[in-house]
């Protein structure tokens, strides 16, 4: 029997990219793992990352293409989330501030969250967190 | 789409429907937490149509850039 996906899912970046960006040979899996959850959820951070990558490839952000993503606003400070990501591996700031701000939203919520990315040193690590990959 | 009551209703996609649980409870527990934190203030936004979701520029090696870049 497949195990039942939880309802939400926190989105890296990375799983955007495909997307937004037009990139044909991720673009129908992560469509498809993006669309196995009625909620996406997102620090504000991908914003920035998103709109460095299109400046980046010389192409327009558009605010609206992630007007679907639900923002995560900690109220308090994530040293000990961060801490948790950083014992499992040493990680880039991007990437441990997304992992940390999953590892938040997941306890505030109480309930089972997914982590979607494509990123694979940061995968190895959410899963290592616990989190289901989709 | 905001319902006036703080609480967020959208239209079911094709998605939603196919991985709506057998536990309607589980649903409806899960959206009343989600309303709650949105009153919080830890949760914002996220009611646009997913269909916005969609490329706006084909950008072969884009993502190699993006993950080298965050390195």
């Amino acid at each position: 029997m497949t195990p039942q996906l939880p309802l939400v899912a926190y989105v890296d970046p990375s799983a955007l990219i495909p997307e937004v960006l037009g990139e044909e040979l991720f673009q129908s899996s992560t469509r498809r793992r993006l669309d196995a959850f009625p909620h996406l959820m997102s620090s504000d951070f991908l914003e920035a990352e998103l709109r460095v990558a299109f400046k980046r490839e010389q192409e327009d952000f558009d605010t609206s293409s992630v007007s679907s993503i639900a923002w995560i606003f900690p109220n308090r400070r994530m040293d000990s989330e961060m801490a948790r990501v950083l014992e499992i591996s040493e990680l880039s700031p991007a990437r441990v501030w997304h992992l940390a701000t999953a590892l938040f939203f997941s306890e505030v919520l109480q309930s089972e969250m997914a982590f979607i990315t494509l990123d694979e040193q940061q995968e190895t690590v959410a899963r290592e967190l616990g989190f289901p990959i989709p | 789409m905001n319902t006036g009551d703080g609480s967020l209703h959208h239209e079911r996609g094709p998605a939603e429907n196919a991985l709506a649980p057998d536990n309607p409870a589980e649903v409806s527990d899960l959206e009343k937490r989600l309303t709650e934190l949105r009153a919080q203030g830890i949760l914002s936004g996220g009611d646009g149509p997913r269909e916005t979701l969609r490329p706006v520029a084909r950008v072969p090696g884009a993502l190699e850039r993006f993950l080298k870049a965050r390195a």
